[in-house]
């Protein structure tokens, strides 16, 4: 504290107390204009509005917004818990536990690819349909294995892993079942949706090809 | 049913409107307005959030439907009002950074690690910042439930209204660009982990107040 008392410090204490003045100014002016902009006019109240039409079209809109709703059946994804919901209109067919993507990141020891094990987001359309599926194991699957990337396709083709269905969401992406029951409610895919068995069967009879399917 | 809805209708229009205050008509302005903005987002194919002030809910919607409701406990505001049309996310924020875990593949197949590794809701932040587009900065956080939390949450209510707010308004101003914070406490810190994991930079939204 003996350095605010010495002559030198006089000069100093000035300084701090007109840096500290300057910022109460800047405080308080930034205070009293977010205090006028808060009550600025909306420029929807200069307007002129015919209040029938307003109204009627409020209705209106509600119910277009209502008609963008898939019709017949559709799926619903949530990843943050786990959970698909097979919905038809407004009913719920069906809550399944699921596993979604582990969120995890795969590199090639080359360095030169990168894998980021995500489930996507957004509206999908169900593209296809199997009846006990095939893997095809792309290349990461053998990188994380430890094993070298096979040169005859045949070699990918892997039996049982999948479950009895698989539905195909597009760009490598599907719903199908999985050896690894005890797993289901955690994020641990390569992306792929894993539903149980019992689950599966339903979803699968009941979803047509062309159906919506929204993850989030 | 549906020549009940009509007769109300046509009674509700004869005998109503012509009655409706300053404030009731400026909220059907703004509802249209929202409306119209919610209409053009659901018509694209894409997930969109609207954040409902007014009924103190955040709902995750797509093509119309509510894929996800969190409710919102309080929130607070500062700045130039907002207008109820689509905001992009810009970025999403935070202070205690999350990692996804790396996958380091064996030498070989007999030395493969068994662990599970995985990023779920529960690695989240819970207390973080969405910048929108305008700019609009919204701070997400949990409730006040312990001591730690209730301190957090008295620390940033310190840092927002003392400093931030009028040096960022004043900022603003001179440049002249708008300025507005929303502060949101929802109920819990689930929702809170659960809603950070959900929103993706990009997707858009309504801030309806």
């Amino acid at each position: 504290m003996d350095f605010l008392f010495s002559p030198k410090s006089k000069i100093s204490k000035k300084l701090i107390l007109f840096v500290i003045l300057i910022l109460a100014v800047m405080e308080g002016v930034g205070y009293l204009i977010g205090l006028i902009v808060r009550y600025e006019k909306d420029t929807m109240e200069n307007e002129e509005y015919n209040f029938k039409r307003l109204i009627f079209e409020n209705l209106l809109l509600k119910k277009r917004i209502n008609s963008l709703k898939p019709n017949g059946v559709y799926i619903i994804v949530d990843t943050a818990d786990n959970i698909l919901y097979l919905k038809e209109n407004n009913k719920t067919l069906l809550k399944a536990i699921i596993s979604a993507g582990s969120g995890n990141i795969l590199i090639d020891p080359s360095g030169k690819k990168e894998w980021i094990f995500e489930t996507p987001r957004g509206i999908f359309t169900v593209r296809s349909k199997f009846e006990r599926p095939s893997w095809i194991k792309p290349d990461w699957a053998f990188i994380e294995e430890g094993k070298p990337i096979p040169k005859n396709f045949s070699e990918r083709i892997e039996e049982g892993v999948l479950g009895e269905y698989a539905i195909g969401l597009g760009h490598g992406y599907f719903i199908h079942g999985t050896l690894y029951k005890r797993l289901l409610g955690k994020n641990v895919t390569h992306g792929c949706i894993r539903l149980g068995d019992k689950e599966l069967k339903t979803v699968y009879e009941l979803t047509p090809i062309g159906a919506k399917v929204i993850i989030f | 049913m549906y020549i009940l809805k009509v007769i109300f209708l046509f009674f509700f229009f004869l005998f109503e409107i012509e009655g409706l205050s300053f404030s009731e008509t400026k909220r059907y302005v703004r509802e249209n307005l929202f409306l119209k903005s919610e209409y053009n987002l659901a018509k694209d194919s894409q997930i969109y959030i609207i954040f409902n002030l007014i009924e103190k809910r955040i709902l995750i919607k797509a093509k119309g439907i509510t894929l996800k409701e969190y409710s919102i406990d309080y929130f607070r505001s500062w700045g130039h009002p907002i207008q109820p049309k689509p905001l992009t996310l810009l970025k999403k924020g935070f202070l205690i950074k999350f990692e996804r875990k790396k996958i380091i593949p064996p030498e070989n197949e007999n030395t493969m690690s068994s662990s599970l590794d995985m990023l779920e809701v529960k690695d989240m932040p819970s207390r973080y910042r969405l910048k929108w587009e305008g700019p609009v900065w919204m701070y997400i956080r949990p409730k006040s439930e312990g001591v730690f939390s209730k301190f957090l949450n008295s620390l940033s209510l310190i840092k927002s209204f003392i400093l931030i707010k009028p040096i960022g308004m004043l900022a603003y101003t001179v440049v002249g660009k708008r300025f507005t914070e929303i502060e949101i406490y929802l109920l819990n810190e689930k929702d809170s982990k659960s809603l950070f994991w959900t929103i993706q930079e990009g997707y858009q939204g309504i801030i309806y107040m």
